[in-house]
């Protein structure tokens, strides 16, 4: 995985982020409420539609849906803010996707088979609504890859309630 | 020419080792079918555009290959590598900076440019190499073609066995998917500056030769005549005249210093605004545009499945 320094310390940033938000615990406190509010807001018409299923897949799953969705909605909240303030760290399509990767590890966030079509809802936003090709990022797939991740924050963060 | 060390190849080439050759009826007839063979006559919009600008578009290559510029030629190719160079530099800066939704995929390869030069002797005109690349034939770049060519890891002694025999009809069509669109004539300094502000690449055959020690400022002086082709990736104009960064391709033949705007890769140099009028009027320079490049590959996913 070819990733630069930088982007390495802007996920570890978001790590430290939300672990002190409290919505990244270590085992023992996985049951503990979520103490600060955390609002998104509703993104545009296409983005919500594109956001249901991911929404939909996780009040349909665990029953960890609350704490879970609230973790993913901060996780993307910060993925989102992450690429739309440095054009140096994230370039490519391709580095978007690395990065989520490399955040789901450095988190530990596992939750493969409790929420079923999570993933594809997920990954079919960003195809329908970013690219799905492995293409430079201009300004226009910058803007609309920060709205997405937003988005996947808003219907992760609704679909815990 | 056998397998040669940078020292080598320095010293055969000022010896009188001919890697450029001027061929008149190829030049004319470039000219005679380029939609824009001089470059004025094409870019007017873009006169002056690179007065009083630092340009770099070398360093869009280097976002996609950092070792671009360590190839180095091990026979008498240099206007191949020449030619790559600069369609490289065209093709990453229309990705990088004027996001064309294309693929870089690799850097050029230099085998079938160099192998269409139609002799089995060493050397060809930059004029031919610019017309396979815009015309005959096309850009391929370092990967496999299965059933082609493998042209993933360069292969000086492919290009020149080419030569005498021609390209393969297999690699010709392939390199024709992809062309550079326009080829136009550089006889001046603003020419070649204001190319260079808009992303083009040039290759420039020329009889100048050139020190291998660069100045505190990274210029190297003129020295000997080589029948040479290289590649002119930056231009500073900063300074009050155009100073150009050229690129050769025999690795790292030469060292010294770098300019105040930043470090230059590996075989390169910078030269004053008058050495490289005195190279424009040899008529062997041309700058690159409009690269029908290669489609994005698609991305297998976002990565959501690996924890979701």
């Amino acid at each position: 995985m070819k990733l630069n320094k930088l982007l390495i310390l802007g996920i570890a940033l978001i790590g430290f982020s939300l672990y002190n938000s409290g919505s990244f615990s270590l085992p023992s406190f996985v049951n503990s409420q979520v103490c600060d509010t955390l609002t998104i807001d509703r993104p545009n018409d296409e983005l919500v539609q594109l956001a249901e299923p991911v929404t939909e897949a996780l009040r349909n799953g665990s029953e960890d849906r609350e704490q879970d969705g609230v973790r993913l909605a901060r996780l993307y909240r910060d993925m989102s803010l992450l690429i739309s303030v440095d054009a140096d760290i994230l370039k490519t399509t391709e580095a978007i996707r690395q990065a989520n990767v490399l955040s789901a590890k450095i988190l530990k966030i596992d939750l493969r088979g409790k929420y079923k079509g999570l993933s594809e809802a997920a990954d079919n936003l960003f195809k329908n609504y970013v690219s799905s090709d492995a293409v430079t990022l201009d300004d226009e797939l910058r803007q609309k890859s920060s709205d997405a991740f937003s988005a996947l924050a808003w219907g992760c963060l609704e679909g815990s309630k | 020419m056998p397998r040669m060390t940078p020292d080598q190849l320095y010293n055969e080439y000022r010896k009188g080792f001919s890697g450029c050759l001027w061929e008149p009826h190829v030049y004319e007839e470039l000219i005679a079918t380029s939609k824009y063979a001089y470059f004025k006559d094409g870019a007017r919009r873009i006169k002056n555009s690179g007065k009083g600008q630092l340009s770099t578009p070398f360093k869009s290559v280097l976002k996609f290959d950092k070792n671009a510029y360590i190839e180095r030629q091990t026979t008498g190719d240099c206007v191949s590598h020449a030619t790559r160079n600069a369609c490289d530099v065209t093709r990453a800066v229309e990705i990088d900076i004027k996001g064309d939704k294309e693929s870089w995929v690799a850097r050029g390869a230099t085998e079938a440019i160099y192998g269409c030069r139609g002799h089995g002797g060493q050397g060809m005109s930059c004029s031919r190499a610019a017309t396979f690349v815009s015309q005959t034939g096309g850009v391929l770049v370092r990967k496999n073609y299965p059933g082609v060519a493998d042209f993933s890891k360069y292969n000086g002694n492919m290009g020149a066995k080419w030569g005498s025999r021609g390209l393969p009809d297999k690699v010709i069509d392939e390199a024709d998917n992809h062309q550079v669109r326009t080829v136009s004539l550089i006889r001046t300094v603003e020419e070649a500056r204001d190319a260079l502000a808009n992303g083009y690449g040039l290759s420039v055959c020329s009889g100048y030769g050139f020190s291998n020690r660069r100045d505190s400022k990274g210029f190297s002086r003129k020295s000997g005549s080589w029948a040479h082709a290289m590649a002119w990736t930056a231009c500073d104009d900063t300074n009050g005249e155009p100073a150009f960064l050229v690129q050769n391709s025999w690795g790292k033949w030469n060292d010294g210093g770098h300019p105040e705007w930043g470090p230059i890769p590996d075989g390169s140099f910078l030269i004053h605004a008058d050495v490289a009028e005195g190279m424009l009027r040899q008529n062997g320079a041309y700058a690159f545009s409009d690269f029908n490049g290669f489609p994005p590959q698609k991305l297998p996913d976002y990565g959501f499945g690996e924890y979701l």
